[in-house]
């Protein structure tokens, strides 16, 4: 009679045994279920930078702007972001901004901060010559160092601003050079 | 009476003949307009040297007058002999708005330290002529430059210094982007400001510690509250480098809110298609009067593209008052719609610009959206992404108090 209870008593701990490591099982896989699951969540809402690619030299200014899974973007001169522009592009209703000519780094900002790109936007140098009005005028965008070459060799005129016209002695056998100012 | 009508008829016939000879004149004047121009880009690329580097540079010519021509390529600067062109002379077609072009760059094995330059110049040539030589009337030329920096032996810093006025929280904020073009590591930058009224040192200001590596560049910032009195002042910046120093840069600024201010912008009485009257309503905070004040708007549409471009007469704005800007604005090829503009106002060599948001309707013009670049950065509202930051950490916690309750309910069990 005792061993036939002592019996059953083995069988009962081996049933609660099971029970508990079968628990224990499925406890563990929801656990690990679970760490996945915010692991791919994670993965799949961390920002991802589609435009400009890392790198890119682009000639236009207005830049649109391409990211998922985030809602405002970084944008410095700096890697660091030691004097970041905070841009929330759908609270201002705008899809490009504007840059002037330069190196620029980008990051968006989501769940998570997006890896860091850079882009550059190339200056533009343009000068036109009006002869009618004897006048110059700087029709890119950025400052232009002027120059006049002749015969006699080569001289410094002016620094010009963006859009500014700067009357000129016009003179024949002259070529009136633009280069972008050092600054 | 016959007299009177003959001399009509006289008087109508040389009316007819001279509008004959002016539209001659003015077609004249308008099929041989001289002007030239001639754009390039990037104006210019910049790059570290590396020995023996060969590669090629691509830029393109732009023509802006989009007419027919030849292009002239030279090459010059010390970079000069590193530097091949393919072709010299190129045309254009009037339907030809840009070409693309590559130059071939060929470094030596060793430059000296510091910055080496060249010039790729594209000389405008009329479209009969293949040399500068023969070219006798003026003409225009552009050019895309190269810089290349070769490293500096032991420790080197280039620095740039920029004053940012940030006026609703008087804040100045002075930046100094350093480049580290020496070869070795450098181990401690700091930067002093010294700020000056009138040629007198009244503050000395100095900036958080960095380290640099070769080649890279850095920022070195500080905000300064100001407390002195508003007006101009000037600042001296340097940079202090594991015991050596660059130059000084100087450069002015102003403390308390800048001396012009937009307090508004309107249109009355507007209907799509008349000219729009455009009122800016400017502040002069100086004690003295503003003199040749000039606004300009500029209007874009949604692909940015520029449709308008408007220039005010010169403004005289009294001391410490008020005034209103006018500008006009010709709407007849303009639709009904929402349009980006932006607003600068020239004075005393300074200029203060805004962006506004033009929304244009049938009867009505409002502006809005002043200065929509930026957002200061200290934003407090909660958004869906730190909602759901929050959502996760809180799941997180939870599981993870539920799991250490669970485990120490079985070791009971």
């Amino acid at each position: 009679m005792q061993n036939k209870n002592m019996g059953n008593k083995i069988n009962s701990n081996r049933e609660n045994k099971t029970k508990i490591s079968k628990k224990s099982k499925a406890i563990i896989i929801l656990q690990l279920t679970f760490i996945l699951g915010i692991f791919f969540f994670v993965y799949f809402f961390a920002p991802k930078l589609e435009y400009p690619k890392d790198n890119a030299i682009l000639n236009k200014k207005d830049i649109g702007f391409k990211f998922k899974n985030a809602n405002v973007i970084l944008v410095d001169t700096n890697k660091e972001f030691s004097s970041p522009k905070e841009i929330d592009l759908d609270s201002l209703n705008i899809t490009n901004i504007l840059f002037e000519p330069g190196i620029y780094y980008w990051r968006a900002i989501g769940i998570l901060k997006s890896p860091i790109r850079k882009f550059t936007i190339n200056s533009n140098v343009g000068l036109e010559l009006n002869e009618e009005n004897s006048t110059l005028k700087n029709i890119g965008d950025v400052q232009l160092n002027i120059t006049k070459k002749n015969r006699s060799g080569i001289t410094g005129l002016v620094i010009l601003n963006i859009d500014v016209e700067y009357p000129i002695d016009l003179e024949a056998n002259t070529t009136y050079h633009g280069g972008q100012y050092e600054n | 009476m016959k007299i009177k009508k003959k001399l009509i008829f006289n008087n109508g016939n040389v009316i007819f003949n001279s509008l004959i000879v002016l539209i001659f004149l003015i077609s004249l004047i308008v099929l041989t307009s001289n002007i030239n121009a001639l754009g390039i880009t990037p104006g210019r690329t910049s790059m570290d040297f590396s020995s023996n580097l060969q590669k090629e540079i691509s830029f393109s010519v732009i023509n802006s007058e989009n007419k027919n021509m030849n292009i002239a390529f030279t090459v010059q600067g010390d970079l000069v002999n590193y530097i091949e062109m393919d072709k010299e002379v190129i045309a254009f077609n009037k339907n030809e708005n840009s070409k693309d072009f590559k130059y071939k760059l060929n470094l030596p094995k060793a430059l000296s330290p510091g910055l080496h330059q060249a010039e790729i110049i594209a000389t405008e040539l009329p479209e009969d002529i293949e040399d500068i030589g023969m070219v006798v009337k003026a003409t225009v030329s552009v050019a895309t430059q190269l810089y290349i920096y070769v490293p500096y032996p032991g420790k080197y810093i280039d620095v740039n210094f920029d004053i940012v006025n940030r006026e609703n929280e008087n804040i100045i904020d002075f930046y100094l982007p350093i480049i580290s073009r020496g070869e070795e590591k450098i181990d401690k930058v700091r930067g002093i400001i010294e700020i000056y009224k009138n040629n007198e040192k009244i503050r000395t200001l100095e900036t958080n510690e960095i380290s640099i590596t070769s080649g890279s560049k850095k920022e070195l910032n500080l905000n300064w509250e100001p407390d002195v009195a508003p007006g101009e002042y000037s600042a001296s910046a340097k940079v202090i480098y594991d015991g050596e120093s660059t130059r000084e840069i100087q450069k002015a600024f102003n403390v308390g809110n800048g001396s012009l201010g937009v307090l508004g912008i309107s249109v009355n009485n507007f209907k799509l298609g008349d000219v729009a009257k455009i009122k800016i309503l400017v502040q002069n905070k100086l004690s003295d009067e503003i003199e040749k004040a000039i606004t300009n708007l500029k209007v874009y549409d949604s692909q940015l593209e520029e449709i308008v471009d408007l220039k005010s007469q010169d403004y005289t704005i009294p001391a410490k008052s008020n005034k209103e800007m006018i500008l006009y604005w010709d709407t007849e090829k303009i639709q009904k719609g929402q349009y980006s503009s932006e607003l600068k106002i020239d004075y005393n060599n300074e200029f203060v610009s805004k962006n506004f948001k033009i929304e244009v309707n049938e009867d009505s013009m409002y502006f809005s959206g002043i200065g929509f670049v930026v957002s200061s950065g200290d934003n407090k509202k909660i958004s869906t992404t730190n909602l759901l930051i929050i959502v996760i950490v809180i799941l997180v916690l939870i599981n993870l108090i539920w799991f250490v309750w669970w485990k120490r309910h079985k070791k009971k069990v």
